[in-house]
């Protein structure tokens, strides 16, 4: 990132007399883009004063189903409109717009999405039913959300076939066949619900990708597979076994019960949750992060982006396909 | 007594001194990839003395049937009815999974 572009850039937003940056520092998560936290003394213009900003941008290579970046600052933008938690978006710098955009900005938000210190249970504890509550009631926000900027803009007729084809288009590409992941996506094909209601979704809702802080939930991250879905293809993320983080009997995130996150859900104004429905996105859930693990292990692989986080992403096929085996009678 | 320490002993020893002596002294931010290392080390020992048990006790790989004919013939529908060739089916991935398991994350529950 060129240090003396982005000071321009922010000037030209802000209209400050003049901008001094901290080192960026590259902050944790992300699946394909990254952020990256800066301190930033504004001299003058709208936003004036001592602050810390996030950057985020593309990474160097990327995922099918990550939107692009100007799609998600339009969605983040609609999400902090909506009323729910998430870092106040800035500006948007449009491909052409400087020398390395296409990123965007916003405000840094303290806390910790880790998920070992937002689970853990020795003191100091983080209170896990009430913010479980609040992230039920952010996601029964997100979905009465209606973003301008979704791509496509309409509904699938049938998200959960779309998920299907999408998983199984991935698997067509691969010079090696998963025939666990083939009979997971049959049992889906064969089991799979009429097709409901379709809202906007985050599509990455889980533990890992929220901010916690000392007063609880801060903030929703990670807007960057959003889109049009049954709402129960979030509830089904984010209370799938591999989002537990090591805590399997707190279903809904490794925090609460699913009762406890399904009623807050409706009381907090989202559609009726139907557990048939949702047990079918936890398998979903299963199948597509397993197809995700082999796409980011691809990164690592063909050598555009070699990480070894990517490349042990690919060693989770394992217990995916064993909790894929157990959720389909195969086992 | 072997000549010289074999690849799996080499390897053992560099996890073993990584992970004992090293990794106590790194800073905290290092604690993540730190502990990515270890846990490709352990992997890759797992893997080879996998390997390495299977041809002392004269065991070939197991033929690679065609796992693309599997999955092609899934999708197809021909496993849908409960039968012997469905629980066949269910055996073998059963059995390629927990092998996978015992080599990738043998203490997942």
């Amino acid at each position: 990132m060129n240090e003396a572009d982005l000071v321009a850039f922010i000037a030209a937003k802000t209209g400050a007399g003049g901008v001094r940056l901290g080192a960026l520092r590259r902050l944790p998560g992300g699946a394909v883009k990254q952020s990256w936290a800066f301190d930033a003394d504004i001299a003058g213009g709208s936003v004036a004063g001592s602050q810390t900003l996030v950057l985020r941008a593309p990474g160097p290579s990327g995922l099918p189903d990550s939107i692009p970046i100007g799609h998600e600052f339009a969605i983040h933008q609609a999400a902090w409109q909506a009323g729910v938690p998430v870092p106040e978006p800035l500006w948007l710098a449009a491909p052409g717009a400087a020398r390395d955009a296409p990123y965007y900005l916003m405000r840094h938000c303290p806390g910790t999405a880790d998920p070992r210190h937002i689970l853990r249970e020795r003191p100091p504890a983080i209170d896990h039913a009430a913010l479980a509550l609040d992230l039920a009631a952010s996601l029964a926000r997100i979905h009465r959300m209606t973003p301008a900027a979704i791509d496509p803009p309409v509904p699938p007729a049938d998200p959960a076939l779309r998920l299907i084809q999408t998983c199984r288009n991935h698997l067509d590409q691969r010079v090696t066949a998963h025939p666990v992941l083939e009979w997971g996506l049959r049992y889906l094909e064969l089991n799979r619900p009429k097709p409901g209601i379709s809202t906007f979704c985050h599509r990455d809702f889980r533990t890992g990708n929220y901010l916690v802080g000392e007063q609880g939930l801060v903030a929703i991250l990670d807007w960057e597979f959003a889109g049009w879905s049954d709402p129960h293809e979030d509830i089904g993320w984010f209370c799938a076994k591999c989002w537990r983080f090591g805590t399997p009997k707190r279903a809904a995130g490794g925090i609460a019960s699913r009762a406890v996150f399904y009623t807050g859900y409706e009381e907090a104004g989202g559609p009726l949750v139907d557990p048939e429905r949702a047990a079918f996105w936890e398998l979903a859930a299963h199948i597509r992060w397993a197809v995700i693990a082999l796409q980011q292990a691809d990164r690592h692989i063909s050598g555009v982006e070699p990480r070894l986080e990517f490349a042990l992403l690919g060693r989770r096929l394992a217990e995916l396909e064993h909790e894929i085996l157990n959720m389909t009678g195969a086992a | 007594m072997p000549a010289q320490p074999d690849s799996l002993a080499l390897l053992a020893a560099a996890r073993d001194a990584f992970c004992e002596i090293l990794l106590p002294r790194l800073p905290e931010a290092a604690y993540p990839e730190a502990g990515r290392i270890a846990q490709a080390l352990d992997i890759v020992l797992r893997e080879l003395t996998t390997a390495a048990n299977r041809q002392s006790a004269g065991l070939s790989e197991p033929a690679a049937k065609s796992s693309r004919r599997l999955a092609t013939d899934i999708r197809a529908g021909r496993y849908d009815e409960p039968g012997p060739d469905r629980d066949d089916l269910h055996n073998k991935l059963r059995r390629a999974t927990a092998a996978k398991l015992a080599i990738d994350n043998p203490e997942y529950k």
